[in-house]
């Protein structure tokens, strides 16, 4: 394919230094750096809000932080977490490792790229902005109308928190394009649909979900935004508005977001499971096939959120029966990870650990969340902390765990260094223990009826106990993240000494330096014959590390 | 591969520890809004779907989590020059994992359609029990519930119902979203502004139920207490007669 060829054909620019080299730069790698750092600060903020949040739920009757207090913090650690962590991160792998594993020197659209990402920080400082101008949004990350109408929610904040969406919605859409493209015109020779990376086949999938869905988000919070200013009545019932129809066009988007952020976790373990094993990805074609299946099912269950607003009973049951169906794709992914694993030759890196732990949570997030399928148990669960403990297996044990899979596993190539692996143990097995014990005790609290969103409660409910467990949990989870963050600092203050291919790994970014060079491959890459190629070549006697590199 | 099986064993032994961690607890975890300490016919009918559910949670749990963790422990690599047979995949394996699933969930779906009529919408129309509905209006405002009885007056946060009787409730709300939720009575349903919610509550026994708002609604959204008294008969009839309003 020539398309390989195109950013060299560019002339060259005057570079510029220091931080502007940053600001103006255009290298997907070094965006893909911009949002992993970016990301993971706005990480960082929204799990500082958690452990507030946390601290007042510790005991009944706390008064710590007040009502509106903690309307605020949940809403924006919620926001924070969706919108400005667990979506945009994957963009940090999807630039800095797309372009590589599929052999190109770039992504499709350089510009369009580094304008997407500088949008992100642009639109979290404009939804933060509100805590200076009399308090930010406090009606939940969902925004439920009537409540963030003007009437009842008059504070300017609530509408820089739906600019500041606008604004990281259109990043999204941006870098859905700039991914699509790329996947679809800058393949490697012999790099065909089947023989792609399932990282790539992940980000495919969630592109093509983010590029239909996000119009649907921008379009109820636009109606929201008119009510709030120019005096339109879209949800306003004494004028003929109605409240159910942000909801439907709400899920209508942030149902598939919920596959948006996780299924590149999926793409992730499917790259480090077979590394780490030294087998091929078990049933290639059904993991793939199962990513887009559940991509397509991901738009037709958006009504299982909406089990108790009254929806009519065949539409419930109509969703019911979709959301049951999204179980078995879900179901096939995990069953092939476990053959992955089955007979292999299991290296427990850091990398391979979190991998572990990975399927392990999800398998519980998925189970939890076909009790909330059903209608029955959906009349009792739904707006309860089952809801919250199912949320948080997603998308900590689900995307979090994935998250720090893929970071120990590519962090050589991107930084050129490693992570100290007895740390990232230490990491692993706090943040296991952490997680279980903050997020395993609220589906109990559901079933004991304590509804979610709630800023203090009774101590006659008998919630308390449970809930303090909870708040120890989350500490011990601020632990392990500190050390996470401890590991990173010694890192990037280590020597460089990251060889190309550290883990004997099967795709194409390994073939380069660590880190790679400003175009990527300065060796010709050789037509790809399977979707294995490095493995390939390594078998084949190519020599890809120094002669005598002794591998971590 | 096949040095001591200790290290199976033990992964076994784990996995079905986590487990049952995991649920034993359920039942045990004393509240007054336990759903699954039912508290009427159709709570009953909830608690019937969620044993089955739970049935087969916890088999697919202790199965897969279980063949997880063994897998992990017993296949990890014993030297490092160790080559394991590459395979690729297994067709009849993968059909019959996507083909078992769907059967169990098909299965799921049927129990929840048989049933679904009835949490909703309460006894069949025409039936007995059907017969002898009461009607009480619920309405929803920040931070408090006001409760309308057959006869035109109406209670604030406390609701008196007769034992043994379904109760059809209509929810609304005069300003935002609230929720309706009190665990041992019966299916939640949501009181919006603007349109009109049906649901069915009963009581099995006598006694005092307790419930709150479930849909965030603002800074009183945890001070939306409800209380539910279930009477006999007489004393609820006693009860609307005698209030003021």
């Amino acid at each position: 394919m020539a398309t390989a060829e195109l950013p060299l054909s560019q002339p060259m620019h005057r570079r510029y230094q220091g931080v502007w080299d940053w600001v103006t730069t255009t290298d997907h790698k070094r965006i893909g750096l911009l949002y992993l750092y970016t990301t993971f600060v706005f990480f960082l903020i929204g799990g500082l809000m958690a452990l507030l949040l946390r601290t007042q739920l510790a005991q009944p009757n706390n008064d710590l932080l007040t009502a509106s207090q903690y309307n605020q913090l949940f809403t924006m650690h919620g926001t924070t977490m969706i919108f400005l962590f667990v979506v945009p991160v994957w963009s940090a792998f999807g630039n800095f490792m797309l372009p590589l594993m599929l052999g190109a020197k770039d992504m499709a659209f350089p510009r369009i790229n580094a304008f997407a990402y500088w949008l992100i920080p642009l639109g979290g400082l404009v939804m933060y902005s509100g805590f200076f101008f009399g308090g930010s949004a406090a009606a939940g990350w969902t925004g439920y109308v009537p409540l963030t109408e003007k009437l009842y929610s008059p504070q300017v904040g609530q509408d820089l928190w739906i600019l500041g969406l606008h604004i990281v919605g259109i990043a999204s859409i941006m870098g859905a394009v700039n991914f699509l493209v790329t996947i679809h015109r800058m393949r490697a020779p012999g790099m065909t649909w089947f023989r792609l990376p399932l990282f790539v086949w992940s980000m495919e999938v969630t592109s093509a979900l983010v590029l239909l869905a996000s119009p649907f988000l921008a379009a109820a919070l636009a109606m929201v935004l008119l009510d709030r200013q120019l005096g339109t009545n879209f949800f306003n019932p004494t004028h003929g508005g109605n409240v159910i129809l942000y909801q439907l066009i709400f899920w209508f988007y942030s149902h598939p977001a919920v596959y948006i952020m996780v299924l590149p976790g999926f793409g992730v373990i499917s790259e480090v499971l077979p590394v780490f094993t030294r087998k091929p990805i078990f049933g290639y074609r059904a993991m793939a096939m199962s990513m887009a299946a559940i991509g397509v099912l991901g738009f037709m269950v958006f009504g299982h959120h909406m089990f108790t607003v009254g929806l009519p009973l065949p539409v419930q049951i109509f969703f019911m029966a979709a959301t049951m169906i999204i179980a078995v794709p879900t179901g096939v992914k995990i069953f092939n990870w476990l053959g992955t694993m089955w007979g292999g030759s299991i290296r427990y890196t850091s990398a391979m650990l979190f991998a572990v732990g990975f399927i392990l949570m999800f398998l519980i997030g998925g189970l939890d969340g076909v009790f909330l399928s059903s209608l029955g148990i959906d009349y009792e669960l739904n707006g309860s902390y089952w809801v919250v403990a199912h949320i948080h297996y997603v998308l900590v044990g689900g995307s979090l765990f994935a998250l720090f899979a893929g970071l120990y596993y590519w962090w050589p190539k991107m930084f050129g260094r490693y992570l100290n692996e007895r740390l990232g143990k230490w990491h692993f097995w706090l943040l296991l223990l952490g997680f279980n014990l903050t997020f395993m005790p609220m589906h109990f609290l559901g079933v004991m009826g304590m509804p979610r969103r709630i800023a203090t409660y009774g101590a006659n409910t008998g919630w308390g106990p449970l809930n303090l467990l909870e708040t120890v949990g989350s500490y011990i989870i601020a632990v392990a993240v500190m050390i996470f963050v401890y590991n990173v600092v010694i890192s990037l203050h280590g020597p460089k000494t990251a060889v190309n291919d550290p883990w004997e790994g099967n795709s194409l970014e390994w073939l380069t330096t660590s880190p790679p060079p400003p175009h990527n491959f300065d060796v010709d890459i050789p037509e790809v014959q399977s979707n294995r190629p490095l493995r390939d070549w390594r078998l084949a006697g190519h020599q890809i590390n120094p002669p005598g590199t002794v591998l971590p | 591969m096949r040095r001591s099986h200790t290290g199976g064993r033990l992964a076994v032994a784990l996995g079905v520890a986590f487990a049952g961690a995991l649920l034993a607890p359920l039942p045990v975890f004393a509240s007054n809004t336990n759903f699954l300490n039912g508290g009427g016919p159709p709570v009953d009918r909830i608690d019937l779907i969620w044993n089955v559910f739970l049935i087969c949670a916890s088999v697919v749990l202790v199965g897969v989590g279980g063949a997880i963790v063994y897998a992990a422990f017993r296949f990890r690599r014993r030297s490092p020059d160790e080559m394991p047979k590459q395979v690729h995949g297994n067709s009849r394996l993968e059909l019959a994992w996507t083909l078992g699933p769907f059967v169990v969930l098909a299965a799921l779906f049927v129990l929840n359609l048989v049933n679904v009529g009835y949490l909703r919408h309460g006894p069949t129309p025409g039936t007995p029990a059907a017969r002898q509905e009461i009607h009480i209006k619920v309405v929803g405002r920040q931070f408090y519930w006001t409760f309308y009885y057959p006869n035109g007056k109406y209670s604030l946060r406390t609701l008196e119902i007769p034992v043994n009787v379904p109760i059809e409730i209509s929810t609304e709300s005069l300003d935002v979203i609230h929720g309706f939720w009190v665990p041992n009575l019966g299916a939640k349903i949501d009181a919006l502004p603007g349109i009109v919610n049906h649901a069915f509550i009963e009581a099995g026994s006598m006694g005092t139920y307790n419930g709150q708002c479930y849909e965030f609604c603002g800074v009183g959204h945890d001070q939306m207490l409800i209380t539910v008294k279930a009477v006999s008969m007489a004393q609820y009839l006693s009860y609307v007669q005698h209030l003021t309003t």
